[in-house]
């Protein structure tokens, strides 16, 4: 033992070394480019204002009419800023969280959390975002992710006016997410009835 | 291949599996039942514990082994190999934080200041959870079995599964990257934010949740080891002062620690429905009371068994014994009953009303005698000494005394009621607490570390020149920097930003010289680990601090 010259000291300060930089880099890396640039300024440009009021359900996101629960697709044009009326409609938790992307997505941005939003039904609360990123977007509870999902189609065209419609709950297709869970339940059928067989 | 033959093929592999799984439980289960009726035969309850004290050997140096092993010696390894390694990760933290603070508009951090945000939360949570409260449980477990002569060391299968918690959630913290600050306020705890430096604070929640499963099972497995497993020769009333200091310590730990507990498990439930900690069905101040109740105990826990320590380094370089045992001992036992008392002065402008703040200023107040006679005992030990020896232990020990006074003088100051409207949130608070945590947690703990020198590093000596060194320039640059918060902070310049109005860059800048000079310090230290461990073993393994309990012992500088 007292032959070691390269002994396990040597490796205990070159240990520190390597975690005191690892440590430093992994915090210095942590992503703060405000969600791939969801977070904007508060001035940011826009073009005209439209105010949509949403029932929060776990069912499924109310527009305008109170429980049909159709997580209504709008599509809008670039440069138009929402705001949100978030209405409680039932007791539980929810958030308005968007994303600039088909379906839910890690970088997303929580305009209405859940301590802004209290569990008393007809609580309201009002936060806006300007929508200028062309493309589909996504707005969903964080809590109901699969019932309470919708879409926000952003147009490139600036002339036409911008008038949220409404679409029936099946224009917006089927979750993705649903779609594996529901190959995979029919495979899971396939089997029993394999085995039955 | 039809999916039923699929089928039949898989259930077969995995039936077999699970019978050669099940062959396996068995035989192990038992075996442990042998080998569980000879520990106990042999009067052992763990069973661990008795075949390592029967084959396995202890080990008293830094390396792998004493991870798998589980006497105390090698749990208080673990602790101090922690302890130093996250020391050097969140002091990393700190240096750039200061560094970034040069101009007064965020330089480095520019337009993701809340990367300073992580820092200063990692930085606090690592250095009092890993540095403080792992140094001093490390230092516990490795000396208290020789201080106390203890009869039997069987617990160490709590030990070990409570330090493995422990580290994964440290892990767990860090890799959180958590940006709540290190008391856990919601609702910004509770809100996985839009910026993802916040978006694991359930990771952060968890990993808290656990470093304090961790040292709860270990604390309660020293007062175990202090109480009953101590020698008949040792009575109560003649411990080490240590033993004392470690005792109020966990006590102190296990009393305060189950009100943050719980409410970071309320937290934990406030993520999924939040009615603990929201304004609408309670107030998020319910959680800062909850936290501070364990907050004020934690900063106590980091520096009582530092005096205890000193009053064991104190007399190997003086050559007389503690001035005064039973008033020593009657001061740290003061200090717990206060310490759980004094919690509201961190929330004296929260609205509790005059009446509490005049509460809790008096018992912060009340916190000064205690301390006073800590501090005139160390002064007395060293005037009726006939010739003290200025090794770099005790230079260590002198300087934290320095700084203990000018960091309590400075933090009996601002439980003034006036005063801490004007003081609160500034970093004059940040300089009290730099002043002591610097001078005693940190000091005392690299005292300790240079006096088990030659135990740790298997009889190596570190070298006396770089130790010098890294004394000379912790004391200097921890004064410098501290100083120049202390000051700015009481013309106001808040803590907790990454950025600052003009007329406070003086203040900053001697900062950030003092800061970059104690980072400088401690390069000293890791240099001196690849000097040492590049010569050959030349003494004993015994060292000074535990000469008195065990073999004579040699002075640890060369």
């Amino acid at each position: 033992m007292a032959e070691r010259t390269f002994s396990q000291g040597m490796i205990f300060g070159i240990v520190i070394i390597v975690l005191m930089f690892g440590g430093l880099y992994y915090m210095l890396s942590a992503p703060t480019s405000l969600n791939g640039g969801l977070l904007e300024p508060s001035n940011t440009p826009y073009t005209h204002t439209i105010n949509v009021t949403l029932y929060a359900n776990a069912l499924g996101w109310d527009y305008g009419i109170k429980g049909d629960h159709t997580n209504p697709t709008f599509n809008i044009t670039a440069g138009t800023r929402i705001v949100f009326t978030v209405i409680e409609d039932d007791t539980a938790p929810h958030t308005l969280t968007i994303a600039d992307s088909p379906s839910e997505s890690s970088t997303h941005l929580t305009l209405v959390t859940t301590s802004q939003l209290t569990q008393i039904i007809g609580h309201k609360v009002v936060a806006s975002y300007v929508f200028n990123k062309v493309g589909t977007w996504t707005y969903w509870c964080e809590i109901h992710t699969t019932t309470m999902v919708g879409k926000i189609n952003v147009i490139a065209s600036a002339n036409t006016s911008a008038i949220p419609n409404c679409n029936s709950p099946h224009s917006a297709g089927p979750h993705s997410q649903n779609n594996n869970l529901d190959s995979f339940f029919q495979f899971l059928l396939d089997i029993s009835g394999a085995i039955i067989a | 291949m039809s999916t039923t033959d699929y089928l039949i093929e898989v259930s077969v592999t995995i039936s077999i599996i699970f019978l050669i799984l099940f062959f396996i439980y068995y035989k192990y289960n038992s075996a442990k039942s042998e080998m569980d009726s000879v520990a106990e035969k042999n009067d052992y309850v763990d069973t661990g514990s008795y075949f390592r004290d029967k084959f396995g050997g202890k080990t008293k140096e830094i390396g792998i082994k004493p991870f798998l092993l589980n006497d105390s010696k090698s749990i208080g390894i673990r602790y101090i190999i922690t302890s130093i390694i996250f020391f050097f990760i969140a002091g990393t933290f700190g240096v750039i934080m200061r560094v970034s603070l040069v101009e007064p508009t965020p330089t480095l951090f520019l337009n993701r200041t809340v990367i300073y945000d992580v820092l200063t939360t990692q930085h606090g949570i690592l250095m009092i959870y890993m540095w403080a409260l792992g140094s001093a449980l490390g230092f516990s477990y490795y000396l208290l079995p020789s201080f106390l002569k203890v009869k039997k060391d069987s617990m160490g299968g709590y030990s070990s599964a409570a330090y493995w918690i422990y580290l994964l959630g440290a892990i767990f913290i860090v890799l959180s990257r958590s940006s709540t600050r290190w008391y856990f306020y919601p609702p910004l705890s509770i809100n996985l934010n839009p910026y993802n430096a916040g978006s694991f604070n359930w990771l952060a929640v968890l990993g808290m949740e656990m470093i304090f499963v961790g040292v709860v099972i270990a604390a309660i497995v020293v007062i175990k080891m202090i109480i009953m497993d101590r020698d008949d020769s040792i009575k109560i009333e003649q411990m080490p002062i240590f033993a004392w200091a470690v005792l109020f310590t966990l006590i102190m730990l296990v009393a305060s620690a189950p009100f943050f507990m719980l409410g970071l498990a309320m937290t934990f439930y406030d993520f999924f429905n939040p009615i603990f900690f929201v304004s609408s069905s309670s107030s998020p101040l319910s959680f800062a009371e909850m936290f501070w109740i364990w907050g004020h105990p934690i900063v106590y826990i980091a520096v009582l068994p530092q005096f205890g320590l000193i009053y064991e380094i104190m007399p190997k370089f003086t050559g007389n014994k503690v001035y005064s045992y039973a008033s020593g001992v009657l001061a740290l036992g003061l200090l717990m009953p206060l310490s759980e008392l004094v919690w509201g002065h961190h929330l004296l402008n929260s609205g509790f009303g005059i009446e509490w703040g005049l509460f809790f200023a008096t018992a912060s107040f009340v916190v000064v005698i205690p301390s006073a006679i800590t501090v005139f005992n160390y002064i007395a030990t060293l005037w009726t000494s006939t010739k003290i020896r200025m090794t770099v232990p005790m230079l260590f020990v002198v300087n934290g005394i320095f700084d203990f006074i000018i960091g309590g003088i400075t933090g009996v100051i601002q439980s003034n009621l006036a005063l801490n409207e004007v003081l609160h949130g500034t970093y004059w608070v940040t300089g009290h607490f730099h002043f002591i945590f610097l001078g005693i947690t940190t000091g005392i703990g690299f005292a300790t570390i240079y006096m088990l020198f030659p135990s740790l590093t298997n009889g190596r000596k570190y070298n006396v020149r770089l130790a010098y060194w890294h004394f000379t320039l912790t004391a200097i640059g921890s004064f410098i920097m501290s100083m120049g918060w202390t000051v700015g902070g009481f013309y106001g310049m808040p803590r907790f930003v990454a950025g600052y109005f003009a007329r406070f860059q003086a203040f900053q800048d001697t900062a950030i010289l003092g800061g970059v000079i104690v980072g400088v310090a401690q390069l000293f230290f890791l240099a001196n680990i690849f000097v040492t461990y590049s010569k050959k073993p030349s003494i004993s393994t015994n060292n000074a601090l535990e000469d008195a309990y065990n073999l004579p012992a040699v002075d640890g500088g060369e």
